[in-house]
């Protein structure tokens, strides 16, 4: 009778469980990044190179183009009422500064898509 | 048999009333050591990129000179969620969410000449819209389709 008992509880508890994965764009690639030559790359050659950006932003004569990928982990469980619930988003991301002449001036890159984690609302995550 | 009441009440409460405890991390907050080895004055933007990565966000701050923002979130909050039925056929929800938290983070408003002049904290939403460029407002159409004079 008790097994039974602990078996329908176990049942009930992991029927609420969940995770999911959500990405958006395309994960980017350091070397193709790091091909594109300060000073004599071309916002011609950052297109060809890597595609269309996700955002330009103009900065009086100068741009910034953005290229980004992320990735959102969420986990979580419900009893009955009450649900737990833990959300990480993380991305990879590239900003590329272009002078007035649309040359290739600074390149800023982070990548910590990779870092996104499952995790229960009360566990440590860094 | 008030034990039974009690299961009772949970069941049927299961269907309109919910809560949800929901943690949200987004990206990481720079570190402020790092943040305050950037000086005003002595540090340029390409410093900046090398110190901290790639901004969350860029813009255009006053006179057409870039603003470069870093932050992350960090955030735990409780959700109520009532559902009543109003119909046969739908429900009418009502949701309330006890959120404190904002995007914090910092930017950095560099000059024309790409050398880096003020840092701040904060809200993010704050200080885009203290230094953030405003451009003049464009005049809408009438309603005849009539430009304005």
């Amino acid at each position: 009778m008790r097994s039974l008992l602990v078996a329908t509880l176990l049942a009930g508890l992991l029927s609420g469980c969940f995770i999911s994965r959500d990405r958006a764009n395309e994960p980017l690639e350091k070397s193709k990044i790091d091909s594109l030559a300060i000073g004599t790359a071309t916002a011609t050659d950052v297109a060809n190179e890597l595609g269309a950006p996700s955002e330009v932003v103009q900065l009086g004569k100068r741009s910034a183009w953005r290229y980004d990928f992320t990735t959102t982990k969420m986990s979580g469980f419900t009893l009955i009422v009450i649900s737990f619930l833990n959300t990480d988003k993380r991305s990879d991301r590239c900003w590329l500064f272009f002078d007035e002449s649309n040359v290739l001036r600074h390149v800023g890159t982070t990548l910590d898509a990779e870092d996104t984690r499952y995790a229960m609302p009360w566990q440590d995550v860094d | 048999m008030r034990r039974a009441l009690v299961i009772f009440v949970v069941l049927v409460t299961a269907s309109c009333v919910s809560f949800q405890y929901q943690r949200e991390i987004v990206e990481c907050e720079p570190r402020a050591a790092v943040v305050e080895g950037l000086l005003a004055g002595t540090t340029e933007l390409e410093d900046v990129l090398v110190a901290l990565g790639a901004p969350i966000d860029v813009w255009e701050g006053a006179n057409g000179n870039p603003v470069l923002a870093y932050g992350g979130l960090r955030s735990r909050e409780w959700n109520v969620e009532v559902s009543v039925p109003i119909a046969d056929s739908g429900s009418a929800s009502l949701s309330y969410s006890d959120t404190t938290a904002k995007t914090r983070g910092t930017i950095f408003v560099f000059d024309a000449e790409l050398h880096l002049q003020i840092v701040r904290s904060g809200l993010l939403g704050d200080l885009r819209q203290t230094f953030a460029r405003r451009r003049p407002a464009s005049i809408d159409d009438g309603d005849d389709g009539a430009k304005r004079p």
